[in-house]
């Protein structure tokens, strides 16, 4: 409704016997991208893998439209440095500049609470033009509703020097 | 204790036990406790403890511990990153995620466990 207004739900399905995209409408944009037939029926490991792929993809090309995937309660802990909250994540995420991510690794397990999902990456990031370095990322993501999640817990670390 | 307070001696207690005996450590575990080693997961405290037993003997250097609230009360999301050298070959670079659960006051035990290796680039 407001200038601030961002994507508030994602389902995102990227097998080609099912559907595409369905990303909310971010009101700065005209190109809406459009749902076609949503299935909720998805695995645990289908919507981590979907989530990661989204993640990284929409990192690498413009880190505004992760926005919707947290909340006020959120957590991210960018190598040490802890912020709580959409606005700040993205922020902090942002302050980060131009990145190159790559995915090695994604291990995905069930959490303690129901519909909840623990996902954890490793890979290559490159900030800037430098050179790669190893990273790993923690992800908890939890369910509002069918198909719908958010990340409460984010924890990124490099992984550098022995 | 705090979430952190909570979280540090944890750590450390994995992992001078893990490198001093890993038997002691099917205490943390429950028939929920789910492991993924190097992508090969594994349920159940019996289980966990053969693969853990399984990587031979080690040696763990903590280089960072982040720590988060979880979804869950009185749940701990702890991150872990640092050298581990397994046998006597060159350290290798790990990270290592803890969901720490607690069943009580001053109890918890280790709901999700998830292990890697980094390397190679």
């Amino acid at each position: 409704k407001n200038a601030a207004c961002q994507v508030v739900r994602f389902i995102i399905l990227d097998q080609p016997h099912r559907s595409k995209i369905f990303v909310g409408i971010n009101t700065h944009t005209t190109a809406a991208i459009v749902a076609q037939d949503i299935s909720i029926n998805m695995s645990a490991e289908e919507v981590a893998n979907a989530f990661v792929n989204h993640f990284y993809q929409t990192f690498d090309s413009g880190v505004d439209a992760l926005a919707g995937l947290y909340n006020p309660q959120s957590m991210l802990t960018f190598e040490g440095q802890q912020v709580q909250g959409s606005e700040n994540i993205i922020g902090k995420l942002k302050a980060v500049g131009t990145v190159k991510h790559t995915v090695k690794t994604i291990d995905i397990q069930p959490s303690s609470s129901q519909n909840s999902i623990v996902i954890f990456v490793t890979g290559a990031i490159q900030i800037g033009g430098d050179n790669p370095l190893h990273f790993c990322e923690f992800f908890h993501l939890c369910s509002t509703g069918p198909g719908q999640y958010y990340v409460h817990n984010d924890v990124f670390r490099l992984n550098y020097g022995l | 204790m705090s979430a952190e307070e909570v979280a540090n001696a944890f750590v450390n207690h994995f992992y001078q036990t893990f490198d001093g005996g890993v038997d002691a450590l099917a205490g943390l575990y429950n028939p929920q406790s789910m492991l993924t080693f190097e992508g090969q997961q594994v349920q159940g405290s019996e289980n966990i403890i053969g693969k853990l037993k399984a990587v031979g003997t080690v040696t763990h250097t903590v280089k960072t511990i982040d720590i988060q609230p979880s979804s869950s009360p009185n749940s701990i999301v702890i991150f872990v990153t640092g050298a581990i050298q397994i046998g006597g070959d060159n350290p290798l670079h790990f990270c290592e995620f803890f969901h720490l659960c607690s069943t009580g006051p001053g109890q918890y035990y280790v709901h999700n466990d998830v292990f890697r290796l980094n390397y190679g680039l």
